[in-house]
């Protein structure tokens, strides 16, 4: 995500792909911010690398703009943070992944026709 | 020297960059989670502690920047934050400018209009409201925006440089300002309704004699009386003096009438004058009586209610066309309001009000930026950090 001194970043054309996997993630379940970055390493089996501090301020910026909300929760003994996605994010993420749909048809068929 | 955990840095980079006391304790609470189990992860995989530690700190990423991530978000979280100029310099002095030409035009269009009908009321608040509401709710309007140009910088982390010029547009403002105690002349105007029960009338007039009539105009017309010739004046008060009676006795009548068929409250009438202001006149001191077919008689002026604030009523009396009694009640008085003006000079003619005004924005930002230092202060001490490295925040 965010690009830090102690860990490899990926380039800045992900901009973007951090909320859509977040919102995507958080359309299944609530989870809490450790959750949501091993969820991600787990699915994208580590292609997308980021010093995992950086996932809290996209979660508050998205509670900030009322796509997700926000709820302490005990859970084996621990509070935790939890984030839950909001009718408004909701239409949010289907903007977001409508868009992206857009960007990789288009990027798609660029590669398409330097391979042809 | 022992360095300094993430989360202690992060924290104190958030405190340095002035990011709300609320919003510190959430990320720190958060980041101090997740940096707890990711030393725990890595503690299952059978690193030392120590090892446990530097691969957690490593995968949380540098606090500095994280930091820095933070506020930035939070910035770019209101549109404030992303459009400082906007936020700090156009929409205060748009909100103040628009305020202050509603509330300057002729008194200010707002207080003219509530004041028009509430002044012919003797009702003490409303009076208070008049002298003292008005330059009142000049000053809390300097209060709020000041106010929310502080709040909204300390909100959203935004740079104390914008609130500076904020408040110090609503201080240059200040100083244009003047207060006029009697600035503004708010005409005569009318109050009109319905009266039906006319035996309210005697609360507001007299019922005049059918002599007042000639006495009224004796004394309002005495150029035009006097070029008649002798009898003919005479012949023709006599005959106004017929009529006069006549329609004295209509009018004797009518009340008898309404008296029977209505009952209104005092109260009742008083508050419908106050709601249905009109606004002409041309004669307060006399009260005209129009019976239908357009029949007139002047009724001499009386006065009707007086006290320290309000000037005697005249009453306008005539036949509706279903044949109710209409009243048009008129306040005999031109009302000084108090306004504001732009001008250039000082002191002005009320010089406290002027200095609140100028100064209030300034005390208001001083005192943020007090609340701002204290909670620095505790801030750094809950973080064990101190109060003698405050030295070191930007």
């Amino acid at each position: 995500m965010y690009g830090g001194g102690m860990t490899k970043t990926n380039p800045s054309f992900l901009n973007g792909v951090p909320e859509l996997l977040v919102l995507r993630l958080l359309a299944r379940r609530a989870m809490y911010g450790y959750e949501i970055v091993k969820e991600i390493q787990l699915q994208t089996q580590d292609a997308l690398s980021f010093g995992e501090g950086c996932i809290y301020p996209y979660l508050h910026y998205l509670e900030a703009e009322k796509f997700v909300s926000s709820q302490r929760r005990e859970v084996e003994g621990r509070n935790r943070n939890y984030y839950e996605l909001s009718s408004r994010g909701k239409k949010r993420l289907a903007a977001l992944e409508k868009e992206w749909e857009r960007v990789t048809v288009a990027v798609a068929a660029v590669r398409g026709a330097q391979h042809a | 020297m022992r360095e300094a955990n993430p989360i202690e840095q992060l924290q104190r980079r958030l405190i340095e960059l002035g990011c709300p006391v609320k919003a510190v304790r959430k990320i720190v609470r958060e980041t101090a989670e997740h940096y707890e189990d990711l030393q725990k992860a890595a503690l299952a995989q059978g690193v030392s502690e120590m090892e446990a530690k530097t691969r957690a700190a490593e995968l949380l990423g540098e606090p500095r920047q994280l930091a820095e991530r933070h506020v930035e978000a939070l910035r770019n979280s209101s549109w404030c934050g992303r459009f400082p100029l906007l936020g700090f310099i156009v929409a205060p002095l748009a909100l103040i400018l628009m305020f202050y030409f509603l509330w300057l035009q002729n008194g200010g269009c707002i207080p003219a209009f509530i004041l028009s009908s509430a002044t012919a009321t003797s009702d003490p608040w409303i009076f208070l409201f008049e002298y003292y509401g008005f330059f009142i709710s000049v000053l809390a309007v300097t209060a709020v925006l000041s106010f929310i140009i502080c709040w909204q910088v300390r909100r959203f982390s935004v740079r104390p440089r914008w609130a500076l010029i904020g408040v110090s547009l609503l201080i240059a403002h200040g100083l244009l300002i003047q207060f006029q105690p009697n600035g503004t002349v708010l005409m005569a105007h009318f109050v009109n309704t319905e009266v039906r029960d006319p035996a309210l009338l005697t609360m507001f007039a007299e019922m005049p004699k059918p002599d007042d009539y000639l006495q009224f105009r004796q004394t309002r017309m005495p150029a035009w009386d006097n070029s008649m010739p002798q009898d003919e004046n005479l012949k023709l008060r006599q005959e106004w003096k017929k009529q006069d009676e006549k329609r004295w006795e209509q009018l004797q009548q009518m009340q008898a009438h309404y008296r029977e068929l209505m009952g209104v409250h005092q109260a009742e009438l008083k508050h419908e004058i106050m709601r249905v202001p009109m606004p002409s006149f041309s004669d307060p001191g006399w009260e005209i009586l129009v019976l239908h077919e357009h029949h007139t008689i002047d009724i001499p002026y009386t006065e009707v209610q007086q006290d320290n604030n309000l000037q005697p009523h005249a009453l306008y009396l005539w036949m509706g066309n279903e044949g109710q009694l209409l009243v048009k009640g008129a306040v005999s008085k031109t009302f000084s309001l108090p306004t504001v003006s732009y001008e250039l000079s000082w002191p002005g003619p009320n010089a406290t009000l002027h200095w609140i005004n100028v100064m209030m924005p300034l005390l208001i930002f001083f005192i943020f930026q007090m609340g701002q230092w204290w909670m620095t202060r505790r801030l750094l001490g809950e973080a064990g950090l101190g109060g003698a490295q405050l030295a070191g925040v930007d």
